[in-house]
């Protein structure tokens, strides 16, 4: 059902494709958000680039079709969009210099933990292929199953799994390895 | 799987920034003049079926209780056979299909084309003749002639149209047969899961049976009467067709899939031959003194030509199962085997999908994106990509160099981060004079095959789905497939489906 106000806006919780967009906006804001952090391998411009996938979805969500495919699909492809015209614009792949510029909320502690983490995570990935960076933050990140992976990449979804064992297998081994050193 | 190192790395965005982003959000409009224009269109849509569905329930009904008012009424404006013509061809077992008041395949009347799931008013007997009767005077009638609704005619439909010939057809089962290539299956698949998804519900339309087969094999299962359609990648051969007989076959043509190669602007445009493609990216090559196929040697460009310099051979395209993929290898890939004279002389089929030089070579000198572009919208990974590195040549989808490019004739494509070049193959630029020509080396054409051996039987059903099918279908993403471009092969679709409506 679409409520429509008196400027025109789609105000309705949920719209003609029976889709709840605020429900789709809460539980997929954190998603984008970390499908950022985990791609980029840094806190700088994710809130930005977030903003922006949502901006985008929200102009052009007369255009969303469920029965097309999934709204995390349909999302994601802008998300994968966006950071690749922010790439582009950047020129910038590997922002590990960048990961220790980190925007400090909630308690000191843990974040200082948790961006410690992510710079780790960016040295690491940075050896990967674009491709296992993808999966790396559509399935860590995205939080996103192999069958959705599957459908955005393309890959098969069997592919996609022992992209992702493999590479997980190799990020392990290392970040353990690390933590061992004296 | 161990990963718990990754799921700690989430964090929750601040409260406050998705606070003020939801706000933001709000105040975007959608575009509601689309999706005002989509209801009303489906409003329109809903009406039509409800109309529809009670006007056939209607007809039921009158036919159940042989109310001679309604059904005066209703054979005004259906065409209704005599009821007891329909018993009596019923008891004879004419057409197991007919029988009762349902919905069922029924034959062509010649005005028009109709869905395949409208009442079935004449007994099989009736229906056939009534048939053979339309497609003699739609003969007879000549050019005049519309046939199927069509403005096409008959006698206007060229001769190579048709091949192939008439034999012993296996009993149809009802439903429709179809085996494709991989490049057509996703296409016919998603059209017919949404016509039996939106139509099956108020008729007997069953999905058909879609199965995948290389082109040959397709031919052999259609000119066996075993299957009703072929989607396949070339257009039948000499022999094919006189196996068949003739008329066995109608051809429609479908369109194309081609693909392009791309490089950095600083570098110029990718000139290559197909042969220099095939020797950088096979993963083996005959020795040209022995012929033994020995693994891909060549390193850099300047090994397959001392013209190219010394760049290594780096390539960038799609993913190795896409359709795109299989385009790249079909044409450019396969004709550049054929050049090479050690391959050329053998007598072995060794060129083509599958075969023994079509295997890509690993060792990083083909890397797959997975962002390849799709019909509507461009890649951006790889022109992105080709614009870091001035020695990376890629490989892209027709329509996503098309999309790309900001002025075709120069074959300019600009993209946020540089401007990369289209290429020629053998000399020739791609474009869709050079398609529709069949010049370009990049390219081959598609096409559709439609047996005639249960035309008598299902033709509704055939017709239907053949005429309504678009290509590439709206919901494929696939950037190599391109559709019909010259009007001279709109016109002979149209033609090919005039002479399968008349039957002739």
């Amino acid at each position: 059902m679409i409520l429509v106000s008196q400027g025109g806006r789609l105000m309705g919780a949920e719209s003609a494709d029976g889709l709840n967009w605020d429900a789709a906006y809460s539980d997929h804001a954190p998603r984008v958000y970390n499908y950022f952090r985990f791609r980029l391998g840094t806190q700088s411009d994710v809130e930005d680039l977030t903003s922006r996938t949502f901006e985008k979805a929200w102009r052009s969500r007369a255009s969303y079709r469920s029965e097309r495919g999934m709204f995390s699909t349909w999302l994601f492809t802008i998300a994968r969009n966006v950071v690749v015209d922010y790439l582009t614009k950047q020129r910038v792949h590997l922002p590990i210099e960048a990961a220790a510029d980190v925007t400090t909320e909630g308690t000191p502690e843990g974040d200082a933990e948790r961006g410690s983490d992510l710079a780790r995570l960016a040295s690491l990935t940075s050896r990967l292929s674009e491709r296992e960076q993808e999966l790396i933050a559509l399935k860590y990140g995205a939080s996103l199953n192999n069958r959705q992976i599957a459908d955005l990449t393309g890959l098969g979804e069997s592919n996609v799994g022992t992209i992702l064992h493999r590479t997980v297998g190799a990020l392990r081994a290392q970040w353990y390895a690390v933590e061992a050193l004296p | 799987m161990n990963d718990d190192f990754l799921h700690r790395i989430r964090k929750e965005p601040r409260p406050e920034f998705l606070r003020s982003l939801k706000e933001r959000l709000d105040r975007i409009e959608g575009r509601k003049p689309v999706r005002i224009a989509r209801s009303r269109s489906m409003r329109t849509l809903f009406a039509g079926i409800l109309i529809g569905a009670s006007a056939l329930a209607l007809a039921s009904l009158a036919l159940k209780v042989d109310f001679a008012g309604v059904r005066a009424m209703l054979s005004r404006m259906i065409p209704m056979g005599d009821r007891r013509n329909d018993e009596a061809a019923r008891r004879d077992g004419e057409n197991p299909s007919d029988g009762s008041n349902e919905l069922v395949p029924s034959g062509r009347t010649g005005r028009g084309l109709r869905t395949p799931w409208t009442i079935a008013s004449r007994s099989g007997r009736e229906a056939q003749a009534g048939a053979a009767r339309g497609a003699k005077k739609a003969a007879g009638s000549g050019a005049d002639a519309p046939s199927g609704g069509q403005s096409t005619s008959v006698a206007s439909a060229p001769a190579s149209y048709v091949v192939g010939g008439s034999g012993n057809a296996k009993t149809p089962s009802g439903v429709l047969k179809i085996l494709a290539a991989p490049e057509i299956e996703p296409q016919i698949r998603s059209f017919a899961e949404r016509i039996v998804h939106n139509i099956g519900p108020f008729g007997t339309l069953k999905m058909p049976e879609i199965s995948v087969a290389g082109d040959d094999a397709a031919f052999r299962s259609i000119c066996g009467r075993d299957v009703d359609i072929v989607g396949v990648t070339r257009r039948i051969t000499a022999d094919e067709a006189q196996w068949c007989g003739r008329p066995a076959l109608v051809e429609i043509p479908l369109g194309y899939q081609a693909v392009v190669i791309l490089r950095n602007r600083l570098s110029g445009a990718p000139n290559l031959t197909s042969r220099d493609l095939f020797l950088a990216l096979s993963a083996t090559v005959p020795d040209s003194s022995s012929g033994r196929v020995l693994p891909n040697p060549y390193g850099a460009w300047s090994q397959i030509d001392p013209g190219f310099g010394y760049d290594a051979i780096q390539v960038i395209g799609p993913p190795l199962r896409s359709s795109v993929w299989r385009g790249f290898v079909a044409t450019i890939m396969t004709t550049g085997c054929r050049k090479i004279a050690a391959i050329a002389e053998t007598e072995s089929p060794i060129c083509g999908l599958g075969a023994t030089y079509m295997m890509v070579r690993e060792g990083g000198s083909y890397y797959e994106e997975v962002d390849y572009g799709s019909r509507s919208t461009p890649s951006t990974s790889i022109p992105v990509r080709l614009s870091g590195n001035p020695a990376v040549i890629g490989i892209v989808g027709y329509l996503t160099y098309e999309a790309l490019s900001k002025t075709a004739p120069e074959m300019q494509i600009e993209t946020m981060g540089g401007v990369v070049l289209g290429g020629t193959i053998d000399g020739i630029a791609p474009s869709r004079d050079a398609l529709a020509a069949g010049t370009y080396p990049g390219s081959r054409p598609l096409y559709m095959y439609v047996s005639r051996a249960h035309i008598q039987s299902m033709r509704d059903q055939l017709e239907y789905f053949v005429r309504t099918f678009s290509f590439p279908d709206s919901m494929s993403n696939d950037p190599s497939l391109v559709p019909l471009l010259r009007e001279v092969d709109k016109a002979a679709r149209s033609q090919a489906l005039g002479r399968l409506s008349s039957g002739n």
